[in-house]
């Protein structure tokens, strides 16, 4: 393997390191038009009307869009398709679309949207998960104000817990996280012959752009494409949520038949776009006295805000994960994801993961303390082993490194000698340590297996260059680096060579989203599927060029092809190779498509193969809490991963940094308020706090490699992870150095104290 | 916004003549103007007079037994200057939270001070330092005691067509103190800060002035009193001092923080700020 397991320098790095990468507002056609958004004021009401008169007279302006001109269905297609592109009849949230105005300028189009009048009259909101839950809230959906519930259902942990020798009952809460990525939301949609409409723009899933942007236009998939633009960062934020933008400017440009610009202002995409959902999550475990679980009972309840979008997805995959890396016979988790009149939830690195992962972390550590056991410990005696049982009755038949990542990463953390219990600490600066073990199930699991297939067009161009057009996007993750390292290896082509080229409808068939960690692994595979294709026609051409009687006594690694009996004698370059293949006119091209191992999924009990193979880490966390101000400092963080095989070692641990860090936001102070009207109160980077370099700690990743014999060599997929773990191993930290538990994220100074109402 | 007319006066009396119209305002380094403009918060606003630059207001000198601070310096100017350190360290140091590194370069103290936000951190340390405010306008100039100057969070005694000329300090020794809690460690608009100025002129004083919980930076004057009238800064005298302020502090809940936390550390800031000093 010439460059799989090296760390190659990214494909997109020089560019975007001499700000030449062009972003999508960096894009212009001619006779554009700018369109901007007229949002709801009011988190609930009745909408009667929408005055356009006073705007549309303003010089300037083409025209204001409202839900009764959307040319198609007025509904985002996802899960239910309960969402609008603009509302009508009622308003949901603060902040959701109710009309566009269209104008020659965006500045003209910024100061007509003050002048649309909404006719609303208000309802009174249901703000939260307690208040939606009620028997006697107001029903804003369904007749319980529920998108949906699952069921996991293990033994029988109600009986077993009746026998446990120990009883742990405790609530956390977690808030709400913006992924506050630096490109906000932005697109251009262009009008073409025939009812053609091609849109580009930021986004992490084109094909579900490609879906919504054809029902918005009431048009074939034919007459839509949909081309991703370098797309600054995603998070989850630009899963769903690109599909509505692109919708409207689509509806702009195809009514007034000429291009139309839409780049959101940051305010606009804080208040309108996704966030993490808040949890709510009930945990009551059982033991036996060395601390062994022997029965949990799980509730789990998501605000998903005003519209389903992902809920049902984003509440299974954290269903099934709830209980965390631990071996338990009796298991019985439920789950809800609620109404409520605030911003639609949807994904968010870790999809509905870190908030029961805090939950069961801290819950884990909670029961060390009472029982009097090292933390670390009690993971060693639960911890998942190959031949271990899940929640849903998987067997863990390979590839879990957990143990391994938990021994790596208290050991280089130093956890023995600096694990020791709150009461013996003291003085006003008092340090503490803390520890989280995660798993994940890698992909779209039994819960989205339908869509989780993925294709690959491989050419070989005349030059000996590669071409790979794939279904999976560059967010910024490295993709394109990583996939081109697979596809060089697995063609035996140079890797700088090999170019692995931004997503477009028009060059792959639906391949699914960019999302739960599974670009790697698929994309990854589908490259590997193209060019065992391509391989042999490759080999063909050596062999006679090599005077080899079969191609099997030819070999062809990193762009050269000699005989496997004279290693060292005569090469032939892949740029020959190609001139060759095209002299004998043997297809240049291949496609991949590669399906998913299968998973499954019993809708009673929540039983069966979630997911095909899952990724492990272990998080230790440092912290130093100035216990007279309750400020604290997070000092280090030890991350070691099981991702099955680093293709690159140094993107590798760029993702680890990066999600810690904002697993570390998540922990210490990110935060969505609302006031008692449900109007988002901080949708600004003034008001809405991340962490920044000064806040950052000393970051250790640690690579460690099982591999999984599915994957590209031997890779997973671990995207998501780092950011998971990371808030539950500094909550248990804080508790270590104060003695004080943290069960409602963020961890503020105030909480600490006691000082926080 | 793309009809606010930009006015770059060379003068200061061009300056005060421009501001004489209504909907217009001055900018200097603009680090909290043009966030409010974008915010909305100037509908009406009519034209920006940069006074940035205006020689006059750039420089910090001194003037017979008076430190003068021009308006125009920034945060960086302001902390790194040796006199400010050696005389006027509460007010080095405050400069020196301010924001991030980029802000400072930007943001002057003239600013800072006109923009009346209870949590502006160059206040309290003008405070402790008994400033007076120096200001100009078209019909000549004027002095304010700085503990006079604000009237409501955003509100000062600035009135149409004057700006703020500098900052006259008695160019007098003293020691003094800084610290402030904020959501991060940079770039965080204060929870709560505190500055603290002592000296000694054959007794000792005692300045202490606090931002963040109360609607304009408040002067803590009773406990200024019992400092100095304490015989020693031991141990009891400092938690006495701490219970006082707390009392004083008048502090709200809000995004940052809440009303109970911010009373709580008055006292702690004033406790570490007296050791500090001690």
């Amino acid at each position: 393997m010439p460059v799989v397991g090296k760390s190659m320098p990214r494909k997109d790095a020089l560019d975007k390191l001499r700000g030449l990468s062009r972003y999508i507002d960096d894009y212009n056609f001619s006779d554009i038009l700018h369109v901007t958004t007229v949002r709801s004021p009011h988190a609930y009401g009745r909408l009667n009307g929408v005055d356009k008169s006073a705007a549309e007279k303003m010089a300037g302006v083409v025209g204001v869009i409202t839900a009764d001109q959307v040319p198609g269905k007025n509904s985002v297609p996802l899960v239910f398709d309960d969402e609008p592109f603009l509302a009508q009849g009622y308003v949901r949230f603060h902040g959701e679309p109710v009309a566009l105005v269209v104008a020659e300028s965006y500045e003209v189009a910024q100061a007509a949207a003050a002048l649309v009048k909404l006719d609303i009259e208000p309802l009174k909101p249901v703000l939260g998960i307690r208040e939606s839950i009620e028997e006697s809230a107001p029903k804003i959906y369904g007749n319980d104000n529920v998108f949906s519930r699952y069921n996991v259902e293990k033994g029988n942990a109600e009986e077993a817990m009746k026998s446990a020798a120990h009883v742990f009952e405790q609530e956390y809460e977690t808030p709400y996280q913006e992924h506050a990525y630096l490109e906000t939301n932005g697109v251009i949609a262009v009008p073409g012959n025939e009812g053609t409409m091609t849109v580009y723009g930021t986004m992490q899933c084109p094909f579900y752009v490609h879906d919504a942007v054809a029902q918005a236009l009431g048009r074939e998939r034919n007459q839509v494409k949909i081309v991703q633009t370098t797309t600054g960062g995603g998070f989850g934020g630009k899963e769903d949520f690109p599909s509505l933008v692109a919708g409207h400017a689509a509806i702009v440009a195809q009514l007034f038949n000429r291009p139309a610009k839409l780049i959101y202002k940051r305010e606009e995409d804080i208040i309108a776009s996704s966030k993490r959902h808040p949890g709510l999550i009930k945990m009551k475990i059982g033991t036996d006295d060395k601390g062994k679980i022997t029965a949990a009972l799980i509730d789990y309840y998501v605000d998903g805000g005003a519209y389903a979008t992902l809920t049902p997805i984003v509440l299974w995959r954290g269903t099934v994960h709830a209980l965390g890396p631990y071996e338990c016979d009796h298991v019985h988790i439920k789950s809800w994801g609620v109404a409520t009149n605030k911003v639609p939830c949807g994904a968010y690195r870790g999809f509905g993961s870190p908030q029961v992962i805090f939950a069961g972390e801290s819950m884990m550590d909670e029961i060390a303390t009472e029982l009097n056991i090292d933390p670390v410990e009690i993971r060693r005696i639960n911890c998942y082993k190959v031949g271990s049982s899940t929640a849903t009755s998987q067997i863990i038949d390979q590839s879990c490194g957990l143990m391994e990542t938990l021994e790596k990463a208290s050991e280089k953390a130093d956890w023995a000698e600096k694990w020791q219990r709150p009461e013996q600490r003291s003085g006003v600066m008092r340090k503490g340590v803390g520890v989280s073990t995660v798993y994940y199930g890698v992909g779209l699991g039994a819960g989205g297996k339908h869509l989780d297939r993925v294709g690959t067009s491989m050419t070989i161009m005349k030059d000996g260059s590669v071409h790979c057009a794939i279904g999976n996007v560059e967010m910024g993750q490295g993709a394109r680096t990583v996939l081109a390292q697979i596809a060089a290896d697995a063609l035996g082509a140079p890797y700088e060579l090999v170019n692995v080229v931004e997503a477009d409808t028009s060059l792959v068939p639906d391949s699914g989203p960019t999302v739960a960690s599974r670009t790697t692994f698929m994309s990854g595979n589908s490259l590997m599927l193209a060019a065992e294709q391509l391989r042999p026609r490759l080999l063909q051409v050596a062999a006679d060029l090599l005077g080899a009687p079969v191609i099997d006594e030819v070999e062809l690694v990193d762009g050269k092809a000699f005989l496997k009996s004279q290693p060292e004698g005569k090469q032939i370059g892949f740029r020959e190779l190609a001139e060759k293949l095209y002299a004998y006119r043997l297809m240049p091209s291949a496609f991949g498509w590669f399906i998913a191992p299968d998973s499954s999924y019993d809708k009673e009990t929540g039983q069966g193969n979630a997911y095909f193979v899952y990724s492990y880490c272990t998080n230790i966390a440092e912290v130093e809490v100035d216990m007279e101000t309750g400020e604290y400092r997070v000092t280090r963080i030890t991350s070691a991963h099981d991702m099955g095989k680093a293709i690159n070692p140094q993107q590798v641990e760029g993702q680890i940094e990066g999600g810690t860090l904002q697993g570390m936001g998540y922990a210490t102070m990110e935060e969505i308020r609302h006031d008692a009207d449900g109007r988002m109160l901080n949708n600004a980077f003034a008001t809405y706090i991340l962490p920044t370099t000064e806040d950052t700690p000393e970051l250790d990743p640690i690579i460690v490699e099982h591999a999984y014999d599915r994957g590209p060599y031997g890779a997973k997929g671990f995207g998501e992870v780092p950011l998971m773990g990371v808030a539950p191993a500094i909550a248990n930290a804080i508790y270590n150095a104060t003695g004080v538990r943290i069960r409602r994220l963020p961890i503020k100074p105030e909480k600490i104290l006691g000082l926080d109402k | 916004m793309s009809n606010v007319e930009f006015i770059k006066p060379t003068s200061l009396q061009d300056a005060c003549e421009a501001l004489m119209k209504p909907d217009y305002l001055a900018i200097a380094g603009g680090s909290d103007l043009i966030v409010k403009m974008r915010n909305g918060m100037y509908p009406n606003l009519k034209g920006l007079v940069d006074i940035s630059g205006l020689p006059p207001l750039n420089t910090i000198r001194t003037d017979e037994n008076a430190v003068i601070i021009g308006s125009g310096c920034t945060m960086n100017q302001i902390a790194k200057d040796q006199l400010i350190k050696d005389y006027f360290p509460a007010l080095a140091k405050a400069a020196s939270t301010v924001g991030a590194l980029q802000i400072r370069n930007s943001a002057t103290i003239g600013g800072n001070v006109a923009n009346a936000s209870p949590a502006g951190d160059t206040i309290p340390a003008l405070f402790t330092l008994v400033a007076d405010i120096m200001i100009i306008g078209c019909n000549g100039r004027r002095q304010i005691p700085i503990v006079e100057f604000f009237l409501s969070p955003g509100k000062t005694k600035l009135a149409p067509g004057e700006i703020i000329e500098g900052f006259k300090l008695l160019l007098r020794k003293t020691r003094g103190e800084f610290l402030k809690l904020g959501e991060r460690r940079a770039h965080a608009i204060s929870k709560i800060n505190m500055a603290v100025s002592t000296w000694n002129d054959g007794k000792n004083h005692y300045r202490i002035a606090m931002g963040s919980v109360a609607p304009t930076v408040l002067r803590c004057r009773e406990a200024e009193e019992y400092l100095e009238s304490s015989e020693q800064l031991d141990d009891n005298t400092i938690a006495r001092a701490a219970e006082i302020v707390s009392e004083t502090a008048k502090p709200i809940s809000d995004l940052r923080s809440t009303k109970a936390y911010r009373k709580q550390m008055a006292g702690v800031l004033l406790k570490r700020a007296l050791q500090n000093l001690r």
